[in-house]
């Protein structure tokens, strides 16, 4: 308490000029204090309001920069600005996609209030995507951008270390992005530099940067990455390292599938047969190649070491697997069809192509598929990975006769705009037939209302009208429709050549 | 006809926003029209027959036969959106919609009548039973608020004798039951000062200071109200005020207000415990007056949305005692003058805006806000606004807005209102035009 009273005296007897008259009028009525701590509610009151009421503003005595330049390109119309400032602060990469293309067309300038969450989002994405973006930010966008040194990157410039050093980990994770879109080398050293040092879930988060310019120099961390403690660091690590086909992981994966799988070409008194080598027990080792002791609940209803054999096979390339084993991929479709592992096998491969589709493997997988197990499943898990030009022949007849809800929605995550219109637009017709059950729609319209073009947007919309006053429009049905509404009203502004 | 933006802000919450524009689409209408300002409508809703709703765009005055507690509800939103975005057809407003017409207008005619001759009610017997009730009322609250200030004050001093780190160590529960006991004693309003006692124990750097400066302030107020008697009566009738003395509507109404053009700079919603307030800053366009409007709601009573940012209305304000600019909306006109820009005077400089802030904190210490408008620059490089003298202001380290407000200014000196509070500056708002000026952009906190 002596302490305290001692600084509020020192305190009081260095304030300068006048005290606020008003206090001074308040406090003449108290009289002397009668507690030691009324002295100090005194004193305190004093120096509080002195120091509230007696300040002068700092005087700034440096230059003023040069304001933004005149803009050269119009102002878009008030509807539009309204439409381009809804989800300001919620960017999709969908909707602001359209926004710059929409605007691009038009020939206008981003509203200006729209700029920062603009630069922020377009930090986020590849170079390529960047250009787009800026392209219509007019001259107050060119005068703003430079003033924040954590856009630098999008001037072609490293990004600004302090960020790094001392940002939140949402920051950090754009900063390192931003290095590794710009300088893969650079943002590897960045993150080794620190990786030891930051806390599990840091390093988790860290760790997605690298699949921006993936290469085999990124191994050396991947590996140390692939033995972390924390279980995502791990599984990250391992799905990047996938992407090495002449790694070590890569390599070790192929030795399980040489020594597990062995064809033995038929000949003419005996057909071609596959034979499998699946070892009697578990080696602790492979846990660190993310092969799981037990059956997960991915691949439920597959066996222990069936399934070593999908994670196995899911992280080969299957074009390089049938080159080794010197098969085309009707010959191996073929081999699997009637296999005791055939659910394995098939498993395996779909997910496997899954992450490196071909033409001819879809071709194959697609035209022998009805007689496996599952196979509903299967195809569509196909047909996500497919263009519109190689799935529109096949799924147009089987569209109908294969459908079910639950499967078709599993495979819409990966829709994609190469989807032909006729096709989405069927889909969605039939998807429109089974509306009895809300909770799809859920699943199905942030799908539909971020992918699909104005065109099938309207179909969607006009589909959905019906269900505005069922109560069933939960939350993200809500958000969804008000993405694909304003996704519509954009292309209404300005309708893109494809529609 | 209200534009989309001004709808956005005439929604309750986001949800009801969101609905709303779900329900904005022509086509889930069965029937709808719009005569001058009146527009109505009929929707498909849960129920077998279809919701009616109907708005008068003078108010906005919103009907809706759907039993939502929201106000304005989905249907009354998407309606106006439905007006805004794709028209209606003039038509002859169907009997419904006369008839809810009708009755406000009886309603409204009702409140603006002249007091009629005493009834039985009025009687000069029953007055003096009210004055007398009132009497007693009065006393039993005079009495409540001066128990509830000795408490405080003993509370303060044990904290002080405690020392402040002893203080910063107590649950949230020691804080609430202080607040509970001033609410109980009618001091909702001291309760509030406490609370940010609370906030300030835990504010980061610098807290000791902060919590000292709230805890003095409260006991500079329970040593001022026990000496209100003799103080000026200036200062007596803002201490009254600051401990929730009622001030009477009536009497207020019956004073001479403040006439003009209307503007709606900023609107904040609070919310303290059940309690859901709007306080308005408003600014005249005619005399650069500001005032500050508060509309509550208790519970799921609707809080009245009519004065969303942006808006304008001719009508007079009364101000209440003190300085707080607090004031009451007396007559209320819609008007179709345009939004226009506050252009403070040159004098408005920063350091003049601080130093009437600095005035008025220092005959009236408890204030929580000031209300400042000024013309100057926002630099992010700096974290502030400079203005055409030089002097700076710095924004709250914590404010997110900064990049928009720099986006909007384009490096030129930039209307902005906000709030000097005992914390710093909070900018809440600034206008500019468009570089075709003819579109006002509007940054809000």
């Amino acid at each position: 308490m002596s302490a305290l009273r001692q600084t509020l005296q020192i305190a009081l007897a260095g304030v300068q000029g006048p005290l606020p008259q008003g206090i001074a009028a308040l406090a003449s009525e108290w009289g002397e204090t009668e507690t030691p701590v009324q002295a100090l509610y005194q004193a305190a009151t004093f120096l509080t309001q002195a120091e509230r009421c007696a300040r002068p503003l700092p005087q700034y005595t440096g230059p003023m920069p040069d304001p933004a330049a005149a803009e050269t390109l119009k102002t878009p119309p008030d509807a539009l600005t309204h439409l381009l400032l809804r989800h300001l602060d919620t960017p999709n990469s969908f909707i602001e996609h359209d926004k710059a293309a929409c605007l691009r067309a038009r020939g206008e300038h981003l509203p200006f209030l729209l700029l920062p969450g603009w630069f922020e989002h377009a930090l986020t994405r590849s170079a390529n995507e960047q250009t787009a973006l800026l392209t219509n930010i007019g001259a107050r966008g060119a005068w703003l951008l430079p003033q924040n040194p954590k856009w630098q990157p999008l001037l072609g410039q490293p990004p600004v270390d302090a960020l790094w050093e001392t940002g939140s980990l949402a920051e950090r994770y754009e900063w390192l992005l931003a290095l590794r879109y710009r300088d893969a080398a650079a943002g590897r050293t960045a993150l080794q530099t620190v990786w030891v040092s930051e806390p599990p879930e840091v390093r988790e988060k860290l760790i997605g940067a690298i699949t921006v310019g993936i290469s085999m120099a990124d191994e050396t961390l991947l590996e140390a990455a692939r033995v972390d403690k924390r279980k995502g660091v791990r599984e990250q690590a391992r799905a990047l390292l996938a992407q090495l086909p002449h790694g070590a992981f890569a390599q070790r994966l192929r030795t399980y599938a040489r020594d597990w799988i062995v064809h033995i070409p038929g000949g003419l008194l005996r057909a071609a047969k596959l034979n499998l080598r699946l070892p009697a027990a578990y080696e602790r080792a492979w846990a660190l190649d993310g092969l799981p002791e037990k059956t997960t609940r991915q691949h439920e209803g597959i066996g222990d070491k069936a399934n070593w054999l999908v994670e196995v096979m899911s992280h080969l390339p299957l074009e390089a697997l049938l080159a080794e084993l010197m098969l085309t991929p009707a010959a191996w479709i073929k081999l699997i069809a009637d296999h005791e592992y055939a659910a394995a096998l098939w498993a395996g491969s779909i997910e496997s192509f899954e992450r490196w589709p071909t033409p001819q493997l879809l071709e194959a997988l697609c035209t022998a598929s009805s007689p496996i197990h599952k196979a509903r499943v299967q195809r569509i898990g196909l047909v996500a990975a497919a263009t519109a030009a190689q799935v529109d022949p096949w799924l147009n007849p089987i569209i109908d006769t294969a459908f079910d809800l639950r499967l078709w929605l599993n495979a819409l995550p990966r829709l994609d705009a190469r989807w032909s219109r006729t096709l989405l637009k069927r889909l969605s017709a039939l998807i429109d037939s089974h509306r009895g059950q809300p909770g799809h729609w859920a699943d199905l319209l942030p799908r539909f209302a971020e992918r699909a073009d104005a065109s099938v947007l309207a179909d969607t919309l006009a589909l959905l009208d019906p269900l505005g006053n069922e109560g069933a429009a939960s939350r993200s049905v809500m958000a969804a429709m008000e993405i694909a509404d304003l996704r519509f009203k954009l292309h209404q502004f300005h309708p893109p050549a494809t529609a | 006809m209200l534009s989309v933006n001004a709808i956005n802000q005439l929604a309750p919450d986001a949800a009801s926003l969101k609905a709303g524009r779900e329900q904005g689409k022509l086509t889930k209408w069965l029937a709808s029209g719009i005569q001058k300002d009146m527009v109505w409508g009929e929707i498909q809703g849960s129920g077998k027959a279809p919701y009616r709703t109907a708005v008068d765009l003078r108010g906005p005055a919103y009907h809706c036969s759907c039993p939502s507690r929201k106000f304005p509800c989905k249907h009354s939103l998407g309606l106006l959106f439905v007006a805004a975005e794709a028209g209606l057809a003039t038509a002859e407003p169907p009997a419904w919609v006369v008839e809810w017409n009708h009755k406000r207008t009886a309603a409204q005619e009702k409140k603006a009548a002249p007091e009629q001759a005493p009834t039985e009610a009025d009687s000069p017997e029953r007055a003096a039973e009210r004055e007398l009730a009132a009497a007693k009322r009065a006393a039993r609250r005079n009495k409540l608020a001066s128990e509830g200030l000795a408490q405080l004050q003993l509370w303060l001093e044990d904290l002080l004798d405690q020392g402040l780190a002893w203080v910063q160590a107590q649950p949230d529960g020691f804080w609430q039951d202080a607040v509970a006991r001033l609410t109980n004693t009618q001091l909702g309003g001291i309760a509030r000062m406490v609370e940010d006692s609370h906030h300030a124990a835990h504010s980061g750097d610098g807290w000791a200071a902060r919590l000292l400066g709230e805890l003095s302030r409260l006991h500079l107020l329970c040593r001022a109200s026990a000496r209100v008697d003799v103080l000026d009566e200036a200062h007596a009738a803002e201490l009254r005020f600051l401990l929730g003395a009622a001030v009477s509507r009536d009497v207020l109404l019956a004073r001479d207000g403040v006439r003009g053009t209307w503007q709606v700079l900023v609107r904040i919603f609070e919310v303290s415990d059940a309690l859901r307030t709007y306080r308005h800053w408003l600014w005249c366009q005619q005399t650069g007056q500001l005032a500050q409007v508060f509309e509550f709601a208790a519970g799921a009573q609707p809080l009245d949305t009519s004065l969303p940012a942006g808006a304008t209305f001719d009508g007079e304000l009364v101000f209440y005692p003190g300085r707080s600019l607090r004031a009451l909306i007396k007559t209320r006109t819609p008007t179709a003058a345009p939004l226009r820009i506050p252009n403070p005077p040159e004098e408005a400089a920063l350091q003049s805006v601080l130093d009437q802030a600095t005035a008025l904190w220092a005959v009236q210490p408890w204030l929580r806000h000031v209300p400042a408008l000024f013309k100057a620059t926002p630099r992010a490089d700096l974290g502030g606004f400079v203005d055409h003298q030089g002097r700076f202001l710095a924004w709250p380290k914590t404010f997110a807005n900064a990049w928009q407000l720099l986006a909007l200014s384009g490096g030129r000196p930039l209307t902005v209102f906000g709030e000097l509070q005992a914390s710093g500056f909070a900018p809440m708002t600034a206008i500019a035009l468009d570089p075709a000026q003819r579109w006002v952009q509007r940054f809000e906190r």
